[in-house]
């Protein structure tokens, strides 16, 4: 093996409220494809977001090629080898490869006094990198004529014509068929018998496994171990993206579980979600686990009325309902509260009192449409004051708030509208320890008041701490249903990263 | 905790700019202050687009824009005049209204079914509703009925109908805007569209009711502007577009959406009244007339970002302590 081509030491980086890497350790040699894995938001993305530029780290050292560096933005990486290839192709769709390939550094010769871009150059050099990468991609074909993968060959060679000689792939093969996965190995074996350094992102435990030298597990942030890939198996993998310790103490209060409150049958809508059942009863707290992108949000938006035309029975209190739009839904008691807080939840340049009011400003309607001001204020100091939103006064605007007030926000809007049914999506993501702690405690008091919800998370502790049952959700469809006393992080991982086919058998 | 101190709002500056622009014509050409001539030159002039500044205001509130306001006050106007002529003034005021609104429902459904942005949209139907105003008068003069007439010149108490009708379209636009949970809806759908709809907010519904409230005002305007010109001719509400909107944009509406106030409006819309009449009065050339105009918008927009500024300064300083305390609690 030859010398280390990127080293990291003690990479800390935090965002406002949270600490998205804590000292993480990683090295990575000429020659060697290195994996880095762990499970959604364990900081994967953040840590080679830092790498090439796009964050800045807050401490630590990165060496590229033996020298000490810090990227203000990534271009300065690229210019340095390193090159990224993230999961969406960040190429322009409307621009032929050929000038995809040289955008921003494109090669130049004088004509007279002004610099004119020099296309044969260009052209050869594109050629000679196609010719290495063995692919035969029309260099004046436009890039939205292209299929996923010639898109991704056109990412890698962008890569190479920066020189680069460090390569990070950030799940590359997530929108990849077999047999592209396949030729996109094949190259990846290439590049690293030239010599370069290639990180690989990827929950695909299979393909790490296939393609990769060593692999290094983060988890929370923190860096936990570096492995020689075959002296490792999966379950040890798991084991460490996990974390054996269970060292939380959630909150769950023993309710009485009731009837059922709302059954799904059969569900399915155009193309995405398939055949889905599941029910959920009174005073339960019903878990969704599964990989981002698995179809949980999709399932519980279409539930609501909120998107798309879907088929299938739902039954509330055992009456078939159809919730056409999301009003419907909020009427009948159904309430869904975003995972997007900042796109799709609150209006952060309105206050408090008024982003509580705003689904329910029908409600609140006196005569002549006049709004119920007192009212709306009586609404915002008393959820402020029910759920302790750290906010001085109603009219505080939600901008000012840290995450995770904006989310007590949020589930104060939900509750201000007496909902049956919670749907809380991903309601602790982008929120510190403590706040966390609350908002788990606020929801295990909810159920005490007689409430069901439904919580979509991707934490896989807390669905474990928090939940009576956990349905794992799997490419739109339901793999695996658990019980509380059976369930674990091991069994639910197993479920959600088992490959397609081998998921569609079992099913 | 509640502190009523005096603040320094935009509304405030725009009102102290009217004062001095009033003030400076006033001594400088004591004729303009006769209130017949305050009345009758520089309030009758400034009606039509004055109301149709307050639906706009709406319309820009919710991130849209509508450039076709003038062309409709136009068509309905000629449509209505030319029903009037077969079959008398009511059907010809009722055609005006109903011609008002269809082209609102035109819009609003191009906007929010279609999905194509408003800026497009209305630009398109500004063309259109100018192709067939220019092609049903065949590119005459229409004239003005009794009904029309009426409503461009007659006289209660000493004031014109029509200021009456502002002040009363501006009463309901305000309430609407500020006091109703409907206004609340245009200024979430103006913030984020987006979080707006996952409140269970119709946006669709939000935007063709705005839409046809712009083409219903302008009707009523077209109405006036007809019985007060007494003709009208096709390319008359060119300028118009623009000028209305300029009326919005000066009363601190953001174009942007999310951010504005309906007593802006109004207040603009004497700004601009005031100036227009009293630098004709003053002498001053046309051309300068709009070169002054120009500058004061410019500078209402300069003092507007200022005092955004200085209130957004204000309201971060206000944010430490409940910050602080977060972070002695973690």
């Amino acid at each position: 093996m030859s010398e280390n081509v990127l080293e990291l030491n003690h990479i800390v980086k935090t965002f406002p409220g949270v600490k998205a890497l804590s000292g993480i350790n990683f090295n990575l040699r000429g020659g060697e494809v290195h994996a880095i894995c762990g499970e959604n938001g364990a900081g994967k993305s953040t840590l080679m977001k830092v790498v090439c530029g796009v964050h800045q780290p807050d401490s630590g050292e990165m060496v590229v090629n033996g020298k000490k560096e810090t990227f203000s933005n990534p271009l300065e990486a690229y210019g340095k080898g390193v090159s990224i290839i993230f999961q969406e192709t960040s190429l322009f769709e409307k621009m032929t490869v050929l000038d995809n390939l040289f955008l921003g550094h494109e090669i130049t010769k004088r004509k007279g006094p002004i610099s004119i871009i020099d296309y044969a150059a260009m052209n050869k050099k594109a050629e000679e990198i196609f010719q290495r990468l063995n692919t035969d991609i029309d260099l004046h074909a436009l890039v939205n004529t292209l299929g996923m993968a010639q898109k991704q060959m056109c990412e890698i060679a962008k890569a190479l014509t920066f020189n680069a000689n460090i390569i990070i792939f950030d799940e590359p093969t997530a929108s990849l068929t077999n047999r592209e996965v396949d030729a996109l190995f094949e190259i990846i074996r290439k590049l690293k018998s030239e010599g370069m350094g290639i990180v690989y992102i990827s929950h695909r435990l299979e393909e790490i496994f296939e393609i990769c030298d060593r692999v290094t597990v983060i988890r929370d942030g923190h860096y936990i171990s570096t492995k020689d890939v075959d002296k490792t198996d999966k379950d040890e993998l798991v084991a460490d993206m996990v974390g054996r310790k269970m060292d939380n103490y959630y909150p769950k209060a023993e309710t009485p579980i009731g009837e059922e409150l709302l059954r799904v049958e059969n569900y399915y809508d155009e193309g995405f979600l398939e055949n889905i059942s599941f029910h959920v009863r009174k005073g339960e707290i019903l878990g969704f686990a599964g990989l981002a992108g698995a179809g949980r949000t999709e399932l519980m938006q279409s539930i609501c009325g909120i998107t798309g035309k879907a088929a299938g029975k739902v039954y509330l209190n055992g009456e078939e309902i159809h919730c056409k739009n999301y009003v419907e839904a909020m009427n009948k008691g159904i309430v869904y509260v975003s995972e997007d807080r900042g796109k799709y939840g609150l209006i952060v340049d309105l206050s408090v009192e008024r982003n509580i009011s705003l689904p329910q400003l029908d409600r609140l309607k006196k005569a002549l449409g006049k709004l119920d001001v007192k009212r709306e204020k009586e609404l915002g100091e008393q959820y402020i004051k029910d759920v302790g939103i750290k906010a001085p006064h109603g009219e505080f605007l939600v901008t000012n708030l840290s995450g995770g007030n904006q989310q007590k926000v949020s589930v104060s809007r939900a509750l201000a509208l007496d909902p049956v049914l919670l749907i809380l999506d991903e309601p602790t993501r982008g929120v510190d320890v403590n706040a966390k702690a609350e908002i788990h405690k606020i929801i295990s008091e909810l159920t005490l008041k007689g409430l069901t919800i439904i919580m979509i998370s991707s934490e896989l502790p807390e669905l474990l701490g928090m939940c009576d049952r956990i349905y794992v959700m799997k490419d739109g469809y339901i793999g695996g249903c658990f019980d509380r006393d059976e369930v674990s992080q091991e069994k639910i991982l197993s479920v959600a990263l088992e490959s397609g086919k081998k998921a569609g058998e079992v099913q | 905790m509640k502190m009523k101190k005096f603040k320094f709002t935009y509304n405030t500056a725009l009102f102290l700019l009217w004062i001095v622009i009033f003030a400076f014509i006033g001594i400088k050409a004591p004729g303009f202050l006769k209130s017949k001539y305050l009345i009758n030159v520089m309030l009758k002039n400034i009606v039509e687009k004055g109301m149709v500044a307050l639906p706009m205001t709406l319309i820009i509130i919710t991130a849209g824009i509508d450039l076709s306001v003038g062309n409709i006050m136009v068509l309905s106007c000629m449509l209505g005049a030319m029903a009037a002529g077969s079959m008398g003034g009511a059907v010809g005021v009722v055609v005006t209204l109903v011609v008002g609104v269809v082209c609102g429902v035109l819009n609003g459904l191009v906007i929010s079914r279609v999905k194509i942005t408003p800026m497009v949209t209305t630009l398109a139907t500004m063309y259109l509703y100018l192709g067939l105003a220019r092609g049903i008068s065949e590119g005459n003069s229409l004239y003005s009925y009794p009904a029309s007439g009426f409503m461009g010149t007659q006289n209660i108490l000493g004031i014109p109908l029509q200021i009456y009708l502002l002040i009363i379209l501006a009463v309901i636009f305000i309430y609407l805007l500020h006091s109703t949970a409907w206004g609340r809806k245009i200024y979430a759908m103006g913030l984020n569209p987006n979080a707006a709809e996952y409140a269970g907010i119709d946006t669709n519904k939000l935007t063709m009711q705005i839409y046809i409230l712009a083409g219903l005002v302008c009707a009523v305007a077209g109405l006036i502007f007809l019985g007060r010109f007494t003709s009208v001719k096709y390319d008359a509400g060119t300028n118009f577009n623009l000028n209305v909107i300029t009326i919005v944009v000066l009363g601190g509406t953001s174009i942007n959406g999310g951010i504005g106030d309906m007593r802006g409006t109004v207040l603009a819309t004497l700004i601009i009244a005031t100036l227009n009449s009293g630098l004709t009065v003053l002498n001053i050339p046309i051309d300068v007339q709009t070169i002054v105009q120009g500058v004061v918008l410019m500078l209402a927009l300069i003092a507007y970002a200022v005092v955004n500024k200085k209130n957004r300064q204000k309201r971060i300083l206000k944010v430490e302590d409940p910050a602080d305390g977060a972070k002695a609690s973690v």
